[in-house]
């Protein structure tokens, strides 16, 4: 590897970290304005977006950058591929930050349903997921990523479990109507900001291991056939 | 080659050639000391041999030479004694016949008798065929001359004893040599011996290893040499310490500061992070050192401070919030620069945890308003009632009556608030105005539950009070522990739908003593389980005045508790209900009671 192509990588990585610092905060940021009704946090996270967007681009164009000038093989090849990946990925967390800092907004406005809805578990599980995603990525730890994979299972039926009581609660009257979708649309994307970290997850496996592990169910593992 | 075999072989050479030298001047001397004694010898002898010949030779009387030889050269082994007439020819001679014999005269000993410079000649005998030194000397009696004496001396002899003189020196030389080598070998050695132990112990210190100091030597510079050494490496063992103890100093101080601190060199690598740093991100102290510092942490406002430090060389702040749970983290970041000779190398960042002190502003600033707020309320509705009555003389006495009444009822809420204000402030002010007693748990609770008993009847709320069978000591003030225990009851009653049940338990938990109220009410969300102790603190407002909180009660609870070195607790979920509970010291009997 040449010193030049060392510099690009180094910043490269240093960018794709940027981004996931800013898309790690923007997530904490929204999460907690949800829970906590604090409509000065989501204000925030809607402001970061375009910085966010911003460095999306810059990092895409820098990997293209690299694969034109460098023509790198193997592990960089894969490092840069993953990193283009994981940058969408990212991107695309940050948007779904955004719309659960809309939600947030509306929310601190309404009265409370009085659910047992568990939000702040699953944005705890949500945010921990993405902190060591990253912290995957950047200690290329195989088994850290494979953690966050197993983490996602909870979002989901903690999500499920908003559906049910939601669904309730829409059925009860038209007064709740307004807050219930609300509600529901949050943990829907808060599920989905999860799914985008899986992904994020399965890419680091690929970077360390050089495997694919995308798609795969677990009867599909456990049975190859 | 070693240092031994140097000093070894240069003291051996010495040694060989002062040997060779004094041996060559030695074997020389003798030498010259045995010729000189044998030409002595062999004068001395044909001295005597001429005078005891003189007689017959000059009386002519040959018959009588022949026994008088041979009775000398008895006297005188190994030497031939001969006797020649005045023309040469021989008379007598102790080894051969004389009359077979030829004319000597022209032998080089006779012809040199003649002459002033005689000397002995040597050369090989014609008679014995042996190689002899000869010497003769002529016979004279009366100024004439009548014959020749002569003496040899067979040269074999001389050169045994030369031999056996050599042999002698040069056996003495050899043990010389010996000795010397065995000398020099000492010598060396013993300047080696010190030299090596010496390198040996300067090596151990170069490894940076403790090492015992060398022994003292007698040997003079030697002797400096080790003073020199072990003074160094008494020094240097200073100076490590000194080292080592200053690193261990700043590394301690670095570590139990309060503020977190992470340096970073010109490529924005981790040089040094404290625990508390590393704490406030979530890494490790020893594997963040050396790695970027965008790998250590990705809060952006850490890395992007950083770096504009050490793009500008400037000093940098920055006061960020991290938004997090139950409560924002607020952080003071301070960058500053690193400068050396060659510009900006690095830099280093301060975190400051400003939560506590920002939280602190805030509940200072929110007790001010809502004290404000909370007897502006009774007050507005007293200047209301009272406008009412004295605007109007002619009020409907039944309706004034009712105004008054409700004026009171403000009254009332007014004291109440500033009797809850009392009770914090006291119990807040100074543990000492607690007046201490030994106390059983289970007493207090009954006498709690006795109090809540007319509430809960009002509600129909069910009281339930579980206590263990022995005592649970504690030291404490009764009538404040009554009433915090009091409020956390009246708020379980008053947030319990009708017909619910409150569960008043004492339990003994290791060394505390725990009072838990549970309750089957809404509950309390998360993030709002550490804000209903603070004072005015409501998690529904509307609901909780209507009910006749103060929004103090918890806030006494908590003060009570912590007055009497204990602390507060609360588990709760939406929807299912909250457990209060106080934890206090249990005091064990025969134990002194708590100082306060």
């Amino acid at each position: 590897m040449t010193k030049s192509m060392q510099e690009d990588m180094t910043l490269l990585k240093q960018r794709i970290l940027r981004m996931g610092g800013m898309v790690e905060e923007a997530t904490r940021n929204a999460t907690v304005a949800l829970t906590q009704r604090r409509a000065d946090l989501a204000q925030r996270v809607i402001e970061s977006d375009d910085t966010i967007d911003m460095i999306e681009l810059d990092v895409d164009e820098e990997c293209l950058r690299i694969l034109a000038l460098h023509q790198p093989v193997a592990g960089d090849l894969r490092f840069i591929t993953a990193v283009l990946k994981i940058n969408n990925d990212l991107e695309r967390i940050g948007d779904l930050a955004c719309n659960v800092a809309e939600r947030a907004i509306d929310l601190a406005r309404r009265e409370g349903l009085g659910l047992p809805l568990r939000f702040e578990r699953m944005t705890e599980i949500v945010r921990s997921m993405l902190h060591d995603a990253l912290d995957a990525l950047v200690n290329r730890n195989a088994p850290l990523a494979r953690q966050v994979l197993e983490r996602d299972r909870e979002i989901n039926d903690i999500h499920r479990e908003h559906f049910d009581l939601l669904q309730q609660a829409l059925k009860a009257g038209p007064e709740n109507v307004e807050a219930a979708v609300d509600l529901l649309s949050a943990s829907r994307q808060i599920e989905r900001i999860g799914d985008q970290t899986k992904n994020i997850a399965e890419d680091v496996v690929f970077l360390v291991e050089g495997q694919v592990i995308r798609h795969q169910r677990p009867d599909r593992t456990a049975n190859p056939a | 080659m070693t240092g031994f075999w140097k000093l070894f072989g240069a003291a051996a050479l010495v040694v060989a050639v002062a040997v060779a030298i004094v041996g060559a001047l030695v074997l020389r001397t003798l030498n010259e000391a045995v010729d000189a004694h044998l030409a002595q010898r062999v004068r001395a002898q044909v001295t005597l041999l001429a005078a005891a010949v003189q007689p017959a030779l000059a009386t002519g009387d040959v018959a009588e030479l022949d026994p008088l030889v041979h009775s000398l050269a008895a006297q005188l082994p190994g030497d031939r004694l001969t006797v020649l007439d005045a023309e040469g020819r021989v008379l007598a001679d102790s080894h051969g016949d004389a009359q077979t014999m030829d004319n000597h005269a022209s032998r080089p000993e006779v012809l040199a008798a003649l002459r002033p410079d005689n000397a002995p000649v040597v050369r090989a005998s014609s008679t014995l065929h042996e190689e002899m030194i000869y010497f003769a000397e002529a016979v004279r009696a009366g100024g004439r001359l009548v014959g020749y004496a002569r003496v040899a001396v067979p040269v074999e002899d001389v050169r045994a004893e030369r031999a056996a003189l050599s042999s002698a020196v040069l056996w003495g030389a050899g043990l010389a040599l010996i000795a010397g080598a065995v000398a020099s070998a000492f010598l060396a050695a013993s300047v080696r011996r010190p030299l090596r132990e010496m390198s040996a112990f300067v090596g151990t210190i170069a490894r940076g290893e403790a090492a015992a100091r060398l022994p003292a030597r007698s040997m003079g510079e030697l002797s400096g040499l080790t003073e020199a050494i072990n003074s160094m490496a008494d020094q240097l063992a200073e100076r490590i310490d000194r080292i080592v103890r200053d690193q261990s100093e700043i590394r301690a101080i670095l570590g139990a500061m309060v503020e977190g601190v992470l340096a970073i060199d010109a490529q924005q690598r981790v040089v040094l992070l404290n625990e508390a740093a590393a704490e406030v991100l979530g890494a490790s102290p020893e594997a963040a050192r050396g790695k970027p510092v965008w790998e250590v942490t990705r809060l952006p406002e850490i890395t992007e401070l950083l770096a504009r430090c050490l793009r500008t060389g400037q000093p940098a702040f920055l006061e960020a919030r991290l938004a997090g749970e139950p409560r924002d983290r607020v952080l003071r970041l301070a960058a500053s620069p690193l400068a050396d000779a060659h510009g900006t190398c690095g830099s280093v960042l301060v975190l400051h945890d400003l939560t506590e002190v920002r939280r602190l502003e805030a509940v200072r600033r929110d007790f001010v308003v809502n004290v404000s707020h909370e007897l502006k309320t009774p007050l507005t509705a007293m200047r209301g009632f009272l406008d009412a009555v004295l605007d109007d003389e002619r009020l409907d006495p039944a309706v004034r009556q009712r105004f008054l009444a409700r004026a009171r009822e403000a009254t009332e809420r007014m004291i109440a608030i500033v009797g809850d204000l009392l009770t914090l402030a006291r119990v807040e002010a100074e543990a000492g105005l607690l007046r201490l007693a030994p106390l059983d748990v289970r007493e207090l609770c009954a006498e709690a539950r006795d109090d809540a008993t007319d509430a809960a009847a009002l509600r129909s709320v069910q009281l339930q009070l579980d206590v263990p069978g022995e005592p649970v000591p504690v030291a404490g003030d009764r009538e404040a522990l009554v009433g915090a225990v009091d409020n956390l009851l009246d708020n379980a009653i008053k947030y319990s739908p009708a017909g619910g049940l409150v569960r008043l338990a004492v339990r003994r938990e290791g060394g505390e003593a725990v009072i838990e109220v549970a309750d089957r009410g809404p509950g309390i969300a998360p993030h709002e389980t550490d804000r209903v102790w603070e004072r005015f603190y409501r998690v529904d407002k509307s609901r909780s005045r209507e009910l006749g909180g103060t929004g103090l009660g918890l806030s006494i609870v908590r003060n009570v508790a912590q007055a009497h070195g204990g602390r507060v607790s609360l588990d709760s979920e939406l929807g299912r209900g909250s457990i209060f509970r106080i934890h206090l010291p249990v005091q064990s009997a025969g134990a002194p009671a708590v100082s306060c």
